[in-house]
């Protein structure tokens, strides 16, 4: 009796004493496939077709009213627009596009949208990204990327486009005007272009993708809403960065000056008498030197606004006062 | 545009002269041609130093004894004995001949039909529009006046468009830092 009730506690001490057996932890990969798959769940009702008579590339719902950001350059020389939300599908009206940034916005009268969250804080080289969009037409296509670089200048159907977002997205016809969304479902970009590039010896070879940074797409969108139109301030000058050196040649203090490179006919710029290889050296009492805060101060102009402005022309320090005048699109 | 159409343009754009769409084409290839590169660079400092110059009064005469000098160098063919008539009127012949010639090989270039679909591998997918952003409205399908055809590549063949999924194709990434404002 004694020796069984031993046996016994022995028995019931051992087994208290076994580990118990490990819960199955979740691997660092299926956790990133979880949110992936979230994320192209959050991002999936925003995603529209866009029917521009024969083709079909992809949009963005971008207000809860119906308006839709897509491409300007596929709706270009569209005769008729639709777009299709999930399964409804919707006549669109057309209201304007920004040349410089390719976003156009599109309006449809739809009910039970679903409008993108705009990222606030952009993205910068190594941030990863989504892009969803209708690659070949079809619905909700995702691809997992890197944006590779920002700030690209690229030239698309003869015309230059800057501040691109440079991205390792497989994007495949149908994708352009598709979501690029960060790690929280939100829009850092729009896709716009890829493919392959000309070289100088008249050979194709790949390229990456290319999307209009979410910043762009909200100044852009958010004026044509505003206003019917796009409307934006312009100068009529091509800039470059000011090199040490050069600033050090010219008596400039770090960081003040850029060099102009090019000024339009008939422009702002002409008229305030800047040419080519004038330093800028003051802009509306500020000095000159980052050139992406000079874009958006000069772009953010809604009415022809007078200014003075202070460039180098021969060595002789200019003072002028011109008139901003609005962006005539060409 | 090739390095021939560049180089007219090159001396426009280093003057700050030249349109939007010939900028663009001119940035985009000294982006990847060094050559014309080097040549642009040329006319910007020529342009430099041609700024450098200052208006003056020149010495009476100048112009004059120029010119005489300059028509002495134009034409020093003046002073050549005559060539004969008969050979100037075959030269005349051939000239119209050589031109009648090079027009029927325009016409013969810009309006024949292509042998077969570029991409005969890829005949029985759908068809994307992956290289060319110009849509088939533009290229109407008919083999009658003057057709541009964008030329193929063997590296990197293009597929027929029927336009159907849209997506331009990106021509060239320029290297400068050059901001439009």
């Amino acid at each position: 009796m004694v020796c069984t009730s031993l046996l016994l506690l022995l028995s019931v001490a051992f087994v208290q004493a076994a580990p118990a057996a490990p819960a199955k932890e979740e691997t660092t990969l299926q956790k990133l496939e979880r949110e992936i798959s979230a994320i192209v769940e959050k991002v999936r009702p925003s995603v529209v077709r866009v029917h521009a008579d024969d083709l079909t590339f992809s949009g963005v719902i971008y207000t809860k009213d119906g308006h839709v950001v897509t491409d300007a350059s596929g709706i270009e020389h569209a005769v008729e627009l639709r777009v299709t939300v999930g399964d409804r599908s919707f006549t669109a009206d057309r209201m304007d596009a920004d040349k410089r940034t390719g976003i156009a916005v599109i309006k449809i009268s739809a009910k039970e949208l679903m409008p993108a969250s705009i990222s606030a804080e952009g993205c910068k080289s190594g941030t990863q990204a989504i892009v969803v969009g209708n690659a070949l037409g079809m619905p909700s296509c995702s691809s997992f990327c890197t944006i590779g670089g920002i700030g690209r200048s690229i030239l698309v159907r003869g015309r230059k486009y800057e501040n691109m977002l440079q991205m390792s997205a497989a994007v495949l016809p149908g994708d352009c005007g598709a979501f690029v969304a960060d790690s929280a479902g939100r829009l850092v970009g729009l896709v716009q272009s890829a493919g392959a590039v000309e070289t100088g010896d008249e050979k194709l070879v790949p390229a990456p993708a290319f999307a209009v940074p979410a910043a762009w797409v909200k100044f852009s969108a958010d004026r044509i809403i505003k206003h019917g139109k796009m409307v934006r301030g312009w100068l009529g000058a091509s800039l470059l960065p000011l090199s040490d050196a050069a600033r050090s040649h010219l008596g400039l203090d770090a960081g003040v000056g850029a060099e102009v490179a090019r000024v339009e006919r008939e422009s702002p710029a002409r008229k305030a008498g800047l040419a080519a290889r004038d330093i800028l050296v003051s802009f509306d009492g500020q000095s000159v030197g980052d050139l992406d805060a000079l874009q958006w101060k000069i772009a953010a102009v809604e009415e022809p606004t007078k200014v003075r402005i202070v460039f180098l022309h021969n060595g002789e320090t200019k003072t002028v006062e011109t008139q901003i005048e609005l962006d005539p699109q060409k | 545009m090739g390095c021939e159409e560049i180089r007219d343009l090159l001396a426009l754009y280093a003057g700050g002269e030249s349109y939007d769409n010939e900028r663009v084409a001119v940035e985009a290839h000294v982006a990847v041609c060094a050559a014309c590169a080097r040549e642009l660079d040329q006319y910007r400092e020529a342009r430099a130093n041609l700024a450098m110059l200052r208006e003056g009064q020149a010495p009476p005469g100048t112009f004059k004894n120029l010119w005489s000098g300059v028509r002495a160098d134009l034409f020093p063919q003046k002073a050549a004995p005559p060539r004969l008539a008969w050979f100037d009127t075959a030269l005349r012949y051939a000239a119209v001949g050589m031109v009648g010639i090079a027009i029927g090989v325009l016409l013969h270039v810009t309006t024949r039909r292509d042998a077969g679909p570029v991409t005969a591998p890829m005949a029985s997918q759908p068809s994307v529009n992956i290289a060319s952003p110009v849509q088939p409205a533009t290229f109407p399908n008919t083999s009658r006046g003057f057709i541009f055809r964008p030329r193929t590549s063997p590296a990197l063949p293009r597929v027929e468009a029927d336009g159907n999924f849209y997506l331009p194709r990106v021509e060239s990434i320029p290297a400068g830092r050059e901001k439009d404002f």
